[in-house]
């Protein structure tokens, strides 16, 4: 497999960093109340994710060894004010409805866990896939589920009134907790169901080589 | 190692790559706050742009000659906006979550321009406001609902009534304690617009107002004493230059006159000291003594020449300690009745008797939500501790009465049990774990019970005094 095709996939579905891997969960929980918000948060995480990937990588031969960590938290953190800097600028809506979760992104895990652990060993090309998909990833499950939790919590969407039917407990940092539960569930079963094709079709294929071997 | 070997170790390499990437950092930000810096004035246009869709011009108003720190609130700004005559407040609101809430607040002008005719958008910036966390909680029509449900005078209740059921929708909002700082935001914007178009001015909350003669005594450092009809003080008087302030014990006897008195730290200016009166020839005094001297409002009047009592040479050091001594005669009567331990005490509900050195109090609570007003029969016995009590009224919020203390545990206590659990100032502190005795699982029932019984003790001779015919 081409391995940009690998590291997208990876980073979006077989290592999705809110599903699979449980990343970012505090933005998570206390975001999806509004898909407004999630969409947001997303795509902030996706721009900060992809420019410090590039970074360290740039940077991956210079930064020695034994204090790579608090550099990376410098680019990180400097990244993120900037981010802040921007968003109360040219989008306040944005920046109000993110509140503190915004500079919380300097401690996100999925940011300082993709530098560690592909960045600082890959090429900016790579590194580069590797945060878009990731941020992707990020961006598409906090978004589904902000979805979710709006229309259901709230009965709107994007701040549209949909329905007057709501389950209000649903747009509580609890009901997003059920809500996130749920949504790892289906999409391990998913994967899980798509895992399990695959190989019952690679079994098939092998015992009718083998059968033919045979014959 | 060498200067050379540092050179070449990997800590120099380590110091000089985080340094770099600190440098570099710096001025990459430095450099775009300089781009993107929000100002104040950015920002007041989009609150602006928030309520008027098209371009609005505003003038802001002088308020400095105006008391802008009222009890519930302080006035920031003013903002006249000239297209439609309505007024634009940057508020803080006190006693939200974290502190003060800032809020933007719309008034708009009765059509005499006289007074407060109504109140359009109210915002709360989350940005302005870091310490209100569930602000996010609170929705926009909240914040509607202050415009709809304005009438002529104020006033946006936030809490729980008496009763404890619900004072108004604004405590049912996910965030009460930030809704309690806007709430106080807008109502102190339209008691400040009221006074602002009447041309009137806001009188400061004096919280010593109902003390006599207190313009040269510094309150806040200012104690007494009761016991035996005799009120025994610790006075510091402020200063009156060249004058510093005096600090003096005085005693006053139930006749009004001062029985004793002793400067226990002198203001005189350097050298003056030996001019002044010797302070114990006020011994016997009453207050017409010192009225007679400095008039009835015992204001300085700067020349006393022709009254040897108080012109030694040191006039200013001697009309202070008139002033002190004056102080605690007229305030006499009233620090007599003073009752303390009031905060949490419903008075207008409640009553006492007294009979054979036992004062018996019918007691009823203030709310302390969630928990509502407690009601109890309390005895105090002439040795100031709790004799019987009961409670005839739970306040207890519904399935904790049963977590409460059992409250004849408090019979034979005196002031200093309570006083131990809670502080001298017996205020409540939210934490008291590890205190088996308050801590049983509904705290804030068993705060209200033992706040009352303190309140019984420490007024114990008040009241006594007050059944005795004493003096009120």
């Amino acid at each position: 497999m081409n391995k940009y095709k690998k590291i997208t996939l990876d980073g979006l579905i077989y290592q999705n960093p809110t599903f699979m891997l449980v990343l970012g969960t505090c933005p998570t929980l206390g975001l999806i109340s509004s898909a407004f918000s999630s969409l947001g948060m997303g795509l902030t995480v996706l721009v900060i994710l992809t420019l410090s990937n590039i970074l360290i990588s740039l940077l991956r031969k210079i930064i020695p060894n034994e204090v790579r960590i608090p550099c990376y938290i410098v680019i990180i953190a400097t990244l993120v004010t900037f981010a802040r800097m921007f968003l109360e600028k040219f989008v306040p809506d944005l920046y109000e409805s993110l509140g503190g979760f915004l500079a919380l992104i300097v401690v996100n895990c999925i940011i300082l866990g993709r530098a560690e652990a592909f960045a600082n060993k890959h090429t900016v090309l790579e590194s580069t896939v590797d945060g878009l998909a990731n941020g992707l990833g990020f961006t598409a499950a906090i978004t589904v589920m902000g979805i979710i939790c709006e229309f259901f919590g709230n009965g709107s969407l994007f701040g549209f009134k949909i329905m007057e039917f709501k389950m209000s407990m649903l747009a509580t940092p609890a009901g997003a907790f059920l809500v996130y539960g749920i949504c790892i569930a289906v999409f391990v079963y998913i994967i899980d169901a798509i895992e399990r094709a695959k190989r019952v079709k690679v079994n098939k294929l092998s015992r009718e080589n083998l059968l033919k071997e045979a014959a | 190692m060498t200067a050379k070997d540092f050179f070449k170790s990997t800590a120099f390499k380590c110091l000089v790559t985080l340094l770099c990437v600190l440098l570099v950092s710096g001025i990459f930000l430095t450099i775009m706050h300089g781009l993107l810096e929000v100002t104040d004035e950015e920002k007041f246009q989009r609150f602006l742009s928030g309520i008027y869709d098209k371009q609005v011009t505003t003038t802001e108003q002088d308020i400095s000659k105006k008391n802008t720190n009222l009890s519930n609130a302080v006035i920031n700004n003013v903002y006249k906006v000239e297209d439609d005559g309505n007024y634009i407040l940057n508020v803080s609101g006190k006693n939200g979550y974290g502190g003060n809430v800032l809020c933007w607040v719309v008034i708009m002008p009765n059509s005499d321009g006289k007074s407060v005719g109504g109140v359009g958008n109210v915002k709360v910036p989350i940005a302005d406001n870091p310490g209100e966390s569930f602000l996010n909680q609170i929705s926009s029509s909240v914040f509607d609902k202050f415009g709809q449900d304005f009438k002529n005078d104020i006033v946006y209740e936030y809490g729980y009534d008496e009763n404890g059921s619900n004072g108004s929708m604004y405590v049912n909002t996910g965030a009460s304690y930030t809704m309690r700082g806007i709430s106080n935001a807008v109502n102190g914007a339209i008691t400040f617009m009221n006074a602002f178009l009447s041309g009137e001015d806001i009188k400061e909350d004096d919280p010593w107002e109902n003390f006599a003669f207190h313009e040269f005594i510094n309150m806040e450092q200012t104690s007494w004493t009761k016991a035996d009809g005799v009120i025994t003080y610790t006075v510091t008087t402020k200063p009156c230059a060249p004058a510093d302030p005096f600090k003096l014990e005085i005693k006053v006897g139930a006749d009004k006159t001062i029985t004793d008195i002793a400067i226990t730290k002198n203001g005189s200016t350097e050298g003056y000291e030996t001019d002044m009166f010797n302070v114990k020839s006020l011994v016997g005094k009453d207050l017409a003594y010192f009225t007679g001297i400095c008039g009835d409002d015992m204001a300085y009047i700067g020349d006393y020449s022709g009254n040897a009592d108080i012109s030694t040479g040191a006039t200013r050091s001697n009309y202070l300690c008139m002033y002190a001594a004056a102080f605690a005669i007229a305030n006499y009567d009233y620090i007599s009745n003073l009752k303390v331990y009031t905060e949490y005490i419903n008075l207008d509900d409640t009553t006492a008797q007294a009979a054979d050195g036992v004062v018996t109090y019918s007691v009823t609570t203030k709310a302390f939500s969630p928990t509502v007003s407690f009601k109890l029969e309390i005895k105090v016995g002439a040795d100031k501790t709790i004799t019987d009590i009961s409670i005839t009224k739970n306040g207890s919020t519904e399935g904790y009465d049963s977590d409460m203390f059992n409250v004849k545990s408090l019979v034979g206590k005196d002031l200093a049990y309570f006083t131990g659990i809670c502080g001298d100032d017996m205020a409540y502190i939210g934490d008291y774990s590890g205190n088996a005795d308050i801590s049983t699982g509904a705290t804030r029932s068993n705060y209200l019970c033992m706040y009352a019984a303190a309140f019984a003790i420490a007024n114990y001779d008040s009241y006594l005094a007050q059944a005795n015919g004493g003096n009120e």
